[in-house]
């Protein structure tokens, strides 16, 4: 999946040709709730119909394309809950579609090959995959519902104690170790693992581990880049 | 027939190229013997002749590590020692496979650049996934479970070295996890591990 920066998004690029030009854009249409077919709306008419902000959707299109920097200041407090839905909805994807049919194929592998390395690869997953759980859940159930608190306290400045001081930097290092974990199997799967049989079965799933690579990279950089700072600054006005 | 194996210094002290070229120069498998006392030296002496070994001033590599590290990924035969006479930091010795000390004996300096000259036929194998002896140590130790300092321990060397060449495996296979490293280990017959059928 090719990262595109040099594609310049605006408010009339039609949705279908943002997918041609990278098909990491698909799944990010799906976090937003956008299925196939996608007619010929455009940022604009897509954003107007769904109660987006066009700042937010190209915002996050723009980390899609692998860009990092100067992404504050466009998506505004306004914008976090439709980010935080976005968020959840990646959420349920990682954990009900792609992960299982990651670990469908590991086992599959597994049971067919039968070799040590395919052994240890499947559980390496297992334990990379109880962290991504352990990581999403923290988020699902600490992260978000303190955020949906602040979000709907008044503006009086009345604290609220009964959840727990958000340590945004410990947070952030989650990211990388589990970043690392995937990074460490794929190349484990393209250059080490051993066993020529189940080519087609090999090369599915270091695809599907691509994409998944990719998705979750971006969802992270989102995280990072956009909503913390977003959080940070919504704390900052109590 | 033997091969022609050739040696340059790269060193700017007469001292330390004569030195070393009495004690290597006793050797047979060594032809050719240049003291070179820049880059630019030893650029044009690549173009002339094959290399098999370089011993160079670290302070050369740590001035021109981006020339170094080029050059050592496209001359896969080329050896590297460093010849030492003050300090040479963790991070430096890890782009080496060699060290050499001015304060060693003859004996070990010949045993050093014995060694160099010999390795070249075990690394083009890439049984090792390319990793040098010492990373191959480190690697062993690392899957068992050990901790940084344990290694260096072990192996009688600084936390320090022991990072960096941990940062080496990485950068070569691309693998970091310790778990992950241990699949690398198991892939490369570099340990075998006993599993419990699942």
């Amino acid at each position: 999946m090719e990262k595109n920066n040099t594609v310049i998004l605006g408010r009339d690029m039609q949705l279908f040709r943002m997918v041609t030009y990278n098909p990491g854009y698909l799944v990010m249409f799906r976090h937003f709730d956008i299925l196939l077919p996608l007619h010929d709306h455009t940022v604009q008419s897509i954003c107007a119909a769904r109660g987006i902000t066009t700042e937010l959707f190209l915002t996050i299109a723009s980390v899609y394309g692998g860009r990092t920097q100067a992404l504050t200041g466009k998506p505004g407090r306004g914008d976090l809950p439709v980010l935080l839905a976005y968020l959840k909805r990646s959420h349920r994807y990682y954990q009900e579609e792609i992960y299982p049919d990651v670990a469908g194929r590991i086992a599959e592998l597994n049971k067919k090959a039968r070799s040590p390395e395919m052994q240890l690869v499947d559980r390496f997953f297992s334990e990379y995959y109880g962290e991504v759980k352990e990581h999403l859940d923290y988020e699902d159930t600490r992260v978000f519902p303190y955020v949906e608190a602040l979000l709907n306290q008044p503006d009086d400045g009345g604290s609220s104690t009964d959840h727990e001081e958000f340590k945004v930097e410990e947070y952030k290092g989650h990211h990388s170790d589990i970043e690392q974990k995937l990074d460490d199997l794929i190349n484990l799967l393209l250059k080490y693992v051993p066993g020529d049989e189940f080519q087609k079965q090999r090369r599915e799933l270091y695809l599907l581990l691509v994409q998944l690579d990719y998705d979750l990279k971006a969802h992270s950089r989102i995280e990072d880049l956009i909503f913390i700072p977003l959080v940070e600054s919504l704390e900052k006005k109590r | 027939m033997s091969l022609k194996r050739n040696i340059a210094v790269l060193d700017p002290s007469e001292i330390i190229f004569s030195g070393l070229k009495q004690i290597i120069s006793a050797s047979a498998q060594v032809s050719g013997f240049d003291h070179l006392r820049s880059v630019t030296d030893l650029e044009r002496l690549l173009v002339r002749k094959n290399l098999s070994a370089l011993i160079v001033n670290p302070a050369f590599v740590e001035h021109n590590q981006k020339y170094f590290t080029g050059l050592r990924n496209s001359e896969q035969s080329l050896r590297f020692a460093a010849i030492v006479s003050t300090f040479i930091s963790p991070d430096t010795v890890a782009f080496f496979d060699e060290v050499i000390y001015v304060t060693d004996s003859s004996e070990r300096v010949s045993a050093v650049v014995s060694r160099m000259l010999n390795s070249g036929e075990a690394r083009r194998s890439g049984e090792d996934g390319d990793l040098s002896a010492r990373e191959l140590d480190v690697l062993r130790l690392l899957v068992t479970g050990l901790s940084n300092k344990q290694i260096a321990d072990e192996l009688n060397i600084s936390i320090n070295t022991v990072i960096t060449h941990r940062k080496n495996i990485t950068r070569k296979t691309g693998i970091r996890s310790v778990p992950g490293l241990t699949i690398f280990a198991v892939s490369k017959k570099i340990i075998t591990l006993d599993l419990e059928a699942d």
